[in-house]
């Protein structure tokens, strides 16, 4: 049980304070509502690179990491489809230092034409680093492209192309970062060795005076029912063969959500799963097999995705993995492995506890879905799922036409 | 707007705490109880690892064939039993030890140890498990050679080393096909022994959780009267040269510049490591600054400062555009030039003193931390005490240290260059 408070300042930030005295750090954790489905699709990757100059230095600290390094303290930050999350942990004694960097880079960020061009040729070799110059690097693209007609999820986070950050101007920075850098768009946690009438203390002081923006948020268009299978073939530099199979499911609010997550555990999630141990260890189909949800708040995909051994054909790897898919359809999963994915859910939720920004990334996100609860009340959701739930959710979800599929086929 | 914050100094830094038991059967234990959450971690540490090794790559794979079956237990079972219980086990390689895991809620530790114990004790090495394991490994190490910052870090160790070196060599193909069930089985029997191992609890271990550890290492860990330690061989010298590998399709090359450096028992190994810091430890250091920040040639750049029980390296690495290779290499030389030529600012030493005051007192936060700390010292056969006077150490450091360093290890035709692209 994570126990938590919560309040709201005027202007419309709201936070969130989990006390942990076993530490002697606090993890600062601030999240903005804003991730690359807010952008225009011929401006793609802005929400990144927008994180990336988030680091240039504000009106009152010229650097942002000095101060850190100086407080003993570490940041980072990172951006997907849905949100922008950034992070500071520090000893508790210097924690007024995250105050005071976060609050005037809510506020007066400074980026000058220099440092978004160094910035924008930092995220272009990050770009090559990730996707280009990777074996199975271009996957996500053409994943997304294939699974997203309309929505905004059709490219990933780092952008379409590296040539929609190049051409991003100063201008264009500056009315993102008005857009969505601002208090009533933002979620703040702080998880460890604070109380809340320090936190509000120190809210108040650095937060209270940054003004309210009117959001005028880019919305993502609805992705459209899908109702045919559909089907890619590409050729990679990599070694070995391999399969990506999707299928649409529905986000964060929907009610199946989280039997959904329950199937993809069930096929996919450890050793003794069913893919892996059917098909990577007992038939030697695949190098490595995996199943998962990519949860994000609007629709998302369940994936299963395996490299394939050499003297296996994509064609023969899929039939097998359909075959899997046929039984969870058909047949009811025991108790004995309906408790097994249970157990192990209340395990990943318990060592989750062990680390503050862990606690604090969880809890900004689920405030941001508008549901902090969610932080205990999930494990009960999950709980309270039956093996009825999940042969019904299963036959609703791998439909063939429902499926999005991508064979990578080595070239080397 | 608020007056900015005064930074106050890191000054409550302690060695972990701990307790230090023996079990029945002489192996030594450290406990680092912590009753805040239901958790219980168990390692059982041996040492040895690649040093101790008559035949290449036996650690590794008697490692990963450990996680299969065992006499009595089949890889199925075994597998399902661990999910069952939401546990963490399994046995890794290292190159100076093997470590056996157990990570699970307090509640289900009784459930899971007996299978630990059963592990570490008993494992079958079956033939054909070993051919499909073989098998997998080859094709994730053909996997793995599509990656240019993997082909120049393998180059990199094998050049610092030497090819035939236990801290050098590098798994291949050929190493996979020569293996058999009794290189296992061997290798096993000498190291898997309660004379070549110590303990370490941690999380919520009370008196049934000691007990319990108690009796199933006692009944499951073998004996050999007769263990000895391997015998280490040091390294030749050889001499260092630019290696420069093709890879015709790559948008990015990988850079690695290093050099053979030395244990944390040695009388410099503090002032390194705070030099290694300035020039590439954490993301204000002057490589990141230079490379990334200023110039924007590359995603991420750093240097680090590895050790071993017998021996150590340091190496600096980044993966750039083509265009930015030889301009890159410059910086890089540029930067440690300007570490021998000149004496780092009061500035930055306080900065980075203090930067790394706030990563050692997280380094004992809470109690995976404490024992992971813990471990580390045991394997280097360190005192406990060692970690309080790194610290005083470190709080010595100064600028003309750091200068004496760089010069002394940082000479020309010193470093060993590997380039990995196009």
């Amino acid at each position: 049980m994570i126990k938590y408070e919560q309040f709201e300042l005027e202007n419309g930030l709201k936070v969130i304070v989990h006390e942990d005295k076993s530490t002697s750090f606090i993890t600062f954790n601030l999240l903005y509502n804003v991730g690359s489905k807010n952008e225009h699709p011929s401006k793609t990757g802005y929400a990144h690179l927008m994180e990336h100059l988030m680091f240039s230095g504000s009106r009152t600290a010229p650097n942002y990491d000095k101060p850190i390094d100086n407080a003993g303290g570490e940041s980072n930050a990172f951006t997907n489809v849905d949100v922008t999350n950034y992070y500071i942990t520090l000893p508790k004694d210097n924690i007024e230092v995250a105050f005071w960097l976060e609050s005037d880079r809510m506020n007066n960020l400074n980026v000058s034409q220099n440092s978004l061009d160094i910035q924008k040729k930092v995220v272009v070799e990050e770009f090559k680093e990730t996707t280009i110059n990777k074996p199975y690097g271009k996957v996500w693209h053409e994943l997304s492209k294939l699974a997203y007609k309309e929505h905004s999820y059709q490219w990933p986070t780092i952008g379409k192309v590296p040539e929609h950050i190049e051409k991003a101007t100063l201008e264009d920075i500056q009315n993102f970062y008005k857009k969505y850098y601002s208090p009533n768009n933002a979620f703040l946690v702080l998880s460890g060795n604070i109380n809340i009438d320090k936190t509000k203390e120190l809210t108040e002081k650095w937060f209270k005076s940054i003004p309210r923006s009117k959001l005028s948020r880019l919305q993502s268009p609805k992705e459209p029912i899908q109702k045919e299978s559909r089907r890619k073939v590409i050729q990679c530099d990599a070694p070995l063969n391999a399969l990506y199979i999707g299928f649409q499911m529905g986000g964060r609010d929907d009610k199946n959500f989280y039997t959904t997550d329950l199937i993809s555990d069930i096929l996919g999630n450890g050793k003794s799963s069913r893919l892996y141990r059917n098909l990577v260890k007992e038939k030697e189909i695949f190098i490595n097999i995996n199943a998962y949800i990519t949860g994000t708040i609007d629709n998302g995909l369940l994936i299963i995705e395996g490299k394939i051994q050499k003297e296996i054909s994509i064609a023969e790897a899929e039939a097998l993995i359909w075959e899997e898919i046929n039984t969870i359809k058909s047949e009811l999963i025991s108790d004995r492995e309906l408790q097994k994915i249970k157990n192990s859910i209340e395990s990943t939720f318990i060592f989750s506890e062990t680390s503050i920004l862990n606690k604090a990334m969880n809890l900004a996100y689920f405030a941001a879905l508008g549901k902090p609860e969610l932080i205990n009340d999930e494990t009960e959701l999950y709980q309270k799922i039956t093996s009825s739930d999940i042969k019904k959710v299963a036959n609703q979800i791998f439909a063939r036409e429902n499926s999005i599929i991508l064979e990578i086929e080595s070239k080397l | 707007m608020p007056v900015i914050p005064k930074i106050n100094k890191i000054t409550n830094i302690k060695s972990p705490s701990y307790k230090y038991k023996v079990l029945s059967n002489n192996v030594p234990i450290y406990i680092i109880h912590d009753d805040t959450l239901p958790i219980v971690k168990l390692e059982v540490i041996f040492s040895g690892g690649r040093v101790s090794e008559k035949k290449r790559s036996t650690s590794r794979i008697t490692a990963g064939m450990m996680n299969e079956s065992t006499q009595s237990t089949s890889a199925k079972k075994i597998d399902e039993t661990i999910d069952f219980y939401g546990g963490r086990m399994g046995i890794s390689s290292n190159m100076d030890t093997m470590t056996a895991s157990l990570f699970c809620l307090k509640k289900h530790f009784k459930s899971l140890i007996s299978l630990f114990g059963e592990i570490i004790s008993q494992p079958k090495f079956d033939s054909k498990e070993l051919q499909t394991y073989i098998k997998n490994q080859k094709q994730r190490l053909q996997l793995s050679l599509e990656e240019n910052d993997i082909i120049a870090y393998r180059e990199m160790t094998a050049n610092v080393f030497g090819k035939k070196h236990v801290y050098g060599y590098n798994s291949t193909f050929e190493d996979y096909d020569a293996i058999e069930s009794k290189d296992l089985q061997s290798y096993f029997q000498n190291n898997f022994v309660k004379e070549n191992c110590f303990v370490v609890a941690s999380g919520n271990i009370g008196d049934d959780e000691f007990k319990l550890i108690d009796s199933v290492l006692c009944d499951t860990l073998l004996s050999d009267a007769n263990f000895q330690k391997p015998i280490y061989s040091p390294v030749n010298f050889i001499q260092p040269e630019e290696i420069f590998i093709e890879k015709k399709n790559s948008v990015q090359t990988a850079i690695r510049i290093g050099l053979k450096t030395f244990t944390k028992t040695h009388s410099d190994y503090p002032a390194f490591y705070f030099l290694n810091t300035v020039l590439g430890g954490y993301f204000g250091a002057r490589l990141m600054q230079n490379i990334r920040e200023q110039k924007g040639y590359t995603y991420n750049v750093f240097s680090s400062l590895n050790t071993m029980i017998y021996d150590g390296f340091f190496s600096i690495g980044c993966e750039v555009g083509n265009e930015h290779k030889n301009a890159t290499i410059k910086e890089i030389f540029f930067e440690i030039d300007k570490l021998k030529a000149e004496l780092v600012s009061e500035q930055e030493m306080e900065l980075v003193q203090n930067f790394l005051m706030g990563e050692i007192l997280k380094w004992t936060d809470g109690v995976y931390h404490s024992a992971d700390m813990i471990k580390h010292l045991v394997i280097q056969e360190q005192p406990i005490s060692y970690f309080e006077t790194f610290v005083e150490d470190l709080q010595k450091v100064s600028a003309k240290d750091l200068q004496g360093m760089a010069q002394k290890y940082f000479k020309k035709g010193a470093f060993h260059t590997v380039i990995v692209g196009k």
